[in-house]
């Protein structure tokens, strides 16, 4: 009995080693990062935040670090891409606005699709809240919804009325904008300009004619995707077809 | 200059290849039409890389001849030769229906272009710079000028990158006419101005420009001989570039100790004026202070006002004339300040200093404003004169700096490890999922609590009370007083239940008349009418029930409740 109590604790106590030890890992690694990027040693930073990334860490404040090590790269266009990476995800972090709204100021071209002033005042929850955060309010309003119908129905209160059409208001607000996201997410892909500068070309081919040139850091919208190349939208009379190592998708 | 140069006719397939000269200098365009007989085919000009390859569309037309009809597709291109010497327009490989056809080489000979001084060339550019060798921050001029001395037409300028400057064109395009070896040429300039940004060895790549040249016709067409009659031309397409233009940018040497750098670079005065030297207390003067100068003047701050503590100090929003101009930025920034003094007395406003960096003499140099020398004498007004005035409040002047960037830098790393925990995204499936279970549930609740709602209705509760009073009926151990009551009170509550009535007692005449009532024939309503008389009769005689009578009864009461509460 005691045999068997002894192998199972140490059953136990491996399997917990084996599940703690890619975490040690990661914060390792990322412990690193962060160092070599007190050191000045920038391209250190990258790789180490990048191995992080490629394991499968998938969080804001990571992809706002990487945006970070670029940018003291003097790489403009991955800190961009990073940037706007982690805006997908932190929208409303502060330090990650003022550094992207800074980086954007080297940017060498104007930005080509604006976004309407107006729209961003009428929608501000879709600007200011991440996807993640307008799911989960849509799902919390929409229980608190069904909630309160059944109070409603089963207590026979009119004063709950009220309540109840605003939190059906909200609910169908914060819904619609989920839906939309999702829409947006799978039919609408932004990408950013990488190289310092970039031909767009009216083909695959260099030898096609040169539309326009684009700058490192500039955001572009993919119209079509190719195997070797992106059909890239600037501005409304602005389209043309880049490398895909030429432009990456956010 | 009519002149059909080439036109080599390569094999069956028909795929031909054909230039309109085969003589050219560097830069200079030839126009190449690849011809394909038949149909469509994939034109690859991936191989001549002696030149620059532009195309110019496609045309197709059709023949017929005896009958016949043939298509032609013709692919316009225009080739530029990117160096001189004897070079070969390689076979161009066609696609035709996945089969490959080869058009025939064709040789061209690119002589070199003549110096531009030589004065032979139509058409030609150039690029300068004001000081090859400025220092971090000093502007200079770039110059683009474009020479031609015959027509030209859809010029298209594709100025350099400019890395490491920061670069602003000015606006004004001019043009004038100068004569080179005894020819005159019409001079387009294009300036900008440059700012470097970063020392060290700088190179401005090549400013490109693409314009058509108006010329005869070379081409051989039918009537041609007409065109020279009638001054027709034909448009010709040349790539000019400018050279390379390298600079040496300086950095600048170590600020000098105790001075504050203003970071302007250039050229600069500064100037102060002041409206009144004696004024009384509490009444204010304006202190003037003119930075004017060329350079990077727009960085200018607002300067230190070196004001005794006896003085408040209101800065207005600094004046800014400034203009690009053939120099650069140059102009002037005024800077307002107000003074109020608060005690009498005799003041000296200290000179504002200002430290640039002079790029002419390539050091830092300091300028600054005169003293002014202010007497304040005591205020003339009294108290209470001047509450007189306090019915319409003047608004001071504001106190607050607009606050600029002094520094630009991002804000340092995420540190924590929050930033290791993965932020997923909630599936689309998920979310449907989530939204979909609180209406499930809620639709679940509903249904049960309908389900389990009972029907409080005095025609169920009757219905309720004969079936429990036919089961007590049927139980093996009652009495017969009991088992005869029983079927009385099941047959009472059937019969009212189907009326939706309460009650406890009816008499057979009333039992009839329900039934009637309810839609049941004559004859079965007697009939269940006398069932309870007899069930009442047994009850009051104290007859005995054999088993058999207890079974008759019992069945006879059962059909007829099975009937009443259907």
């Amino acid at each position: 009995m005691k045999a068997w109590l002894l192998t199972a604790g140490s059953l136990v106590l491996l399997l917990t080693v084996a599940a703690t030890a890619p975490a040690t890992q990661n914060a390792r690694t990322f412990m690193n990062g962060t160092e070599a990027y007190r050191n000045g040693d920038w391209p250190a930073a990258i790789a180490a935040f990048k191995s992080l990334v490629a394991k499968g860490v998938n969080n804001g404040n990571l992809f706002y670090n990487l945006g970070n090590a670029y940018l003291k790269n003097e790489d403009l266009g991955h800190a961009l891409l990073w940037y706007a990476r982690a805006l997908k995800r932190i929208p409303d972090n502060p330090d990650l606005r003022f550094n992207y709204e800074y980086a954007l100021t080297l940017t060498k071209d104007e930005r080509g699709q604006k976004e309407s002033p107006l729209l961003r005042i009428l929608f501000f929850w879709k600007y200011q809240l991440s996807h993640s955060s307008v799911r989960w309010m849509a799902i919390l309003f929409n229980a608190a919804l069904w909630i309160a119908l059944s109070v409603l129905i089963s207590r026979k209160k009119r004063l709950l009325r009220p309540s109840v059409i605003l939190i059906a208001a909200a609910t169908l607000i914060f819904s619609a904008t989920a839906i939309y996201n999702y829409v947006e997410t799978l039919q609408v892909k932004y990408a950013v300009i990488l190289p310092e500068q970039v031909a767009v070309r009216s083909g695959f081919s260099d030898t096609d004619t040169q539309l326009f040139v684009l700058h490192a850091g500039t955001k572009v919208r993919v119209t079509r995707q190719a195997d070797t190349h992106l059909l890239i939208r600037y501005t409304e009379d602005k389209i043309g077809w880049v490398k895909r190592s030429e432009a990456e998708i956010i | 200059m009519i002149l059909l140069a080439t036109a080599a006719f390569a094999d069956a397939a028909g795929v031909r290849a054909v230039v309109d000269r085969n003589q050219a200098t560097v830069g200079e365009s030839i126009a190449l039409q690849v011809t394909i007989d038949g149909g469509k085919g994939d034109v690859d000009l991936s191989g001549l890389t002696d030149f620059k390859t532009i195309s110019r569309g496609s045309s197709s037309s059709f023949q017929m001849i005896n009958g016949r009809t043939s298509r032609q597709l013709i692919h316009d291109y225009v080739l530029i030769p990117l160096k001189a010497g004897n070079l070969t327009i390689p076979a161009i490989p066609v696609t035709i229906d996945g089969k490959i056809h080869y058009t025939t080489p064709i040789g061209v000979t690119v002589s070199k272009e003549p110096t531009t001084d030589s004065g032979q060339r139509d058409v030609y550019v150039t690029a300068d710079v004001s000081d090859p060798a400025p220092w971090v921050g000093q502007q200079m001029i770039y110059t683009f000028r474009l020479f031609n001395a015959v027509q030209v037409a859809d010029a298209k300028f594709q100025a350099p990158e400019f890395n490491g400057f920061n670069a602003e064109e000015l606006e004004d395009r001019q043009s004038h006419r100068t004569v080179v070896n005894g020819r005159e040429f019409i001079v387009t300039e294009v300036k900008f101005i440059l700012v470097p940004v970063k020392k060290g060895s700088l190179e401005i790549q090549p400013a490109v420009l693409q314009v058509g040249l108006l010329q005869r016709n070379r081409r051989p067409r039918p009537f041609s001989g007409m065109d020279a009659f009638f001054g027709r031309s034909q448009m010709t397409t040349r790539i000019l570039e400018t050279d390379p233009i390298a600079v040496q940018v300086k950095g600048l040497p170590p600020r000098p100790p105790g001075r504050s750098f203003s970071g302007l670079v250039g050229r600069f005065e500064i100037a102060a004026s002041m409206d009144k030297t004696a004024v009384q207390v509490g009444d204010s003067t304006t202190l003037a202070v003119t930075i004017s100068g060329s350079g990077n003047i727009m960085d200018a701050t607002a300067p230190a006002i070196a004001a005794p503590p006896e003085f408040k100090t209101y800065a207005d929003n600094p004046e800014a004339q400034i203009q690009p101009g053939p120099q650069g930025y140059s102009g002037r920034k005024i800077f307002r300040t107000a003074l109020v003094p608060v005690q009498p007395g005799q003041y000296r406003i200290e000179p504002n200093r200002l430290t640039y960096f002079d790029v002419e003499s390539g050091a830092y140099r300091n300028i600054a404003t005169p003293p002014f020398d202010v007497t304040v004498s005591p205020s003339e007004t009294a108290a209470a004169d001047i509450d007189v005035f306090r019915g319409t409040p003047v608004q001071p002047p504001s106190l607050k700096n607009r606050v600029e960037f002094t520094g630009r830098d991002i804000l340092p790393l995420k540190e924590g490890l929050e930033a290791l925990k993965p932020q997923r995204s909630l599936p689309p499936r998920w979310f449907g999922l989530f939204l979909a279970i609180p209406v499930l549930v809620f639709l679940a609740v509903r249904t049960v609590m309908q389900m389990a709602q009972k029907d409080d209705s005095p025609g169920r509760i009757m219905a309720d009370r004969a079936r429990a009073a036919l089961k007590s009926a049927a139980s093996a151990d009652t009495t017969d007083a009991d088992f005869l009551s029983a079927l009385y009170r099941t047959l009472v509550s059937a019969i009212l239940g189907r009326q939706g009535v309460m009650g406890t007692s009816l008499t057979w005449s009333e039992a009839s008349d329900q039934l009637l009532k309810i839609g049941w024939n004559a004859d079965d309503a007697t009939a269940t009418a006398r069932l309870l008389e007899t069930i009442e009769s047994f009850n009051y005689s104290g007859a005995h029930l054999d088993m058999q009578k207890r079974a008759d009864l019992l069945e006879r009461t059962r059909q007829a409740v099975r009937r009443l509460t259907r």
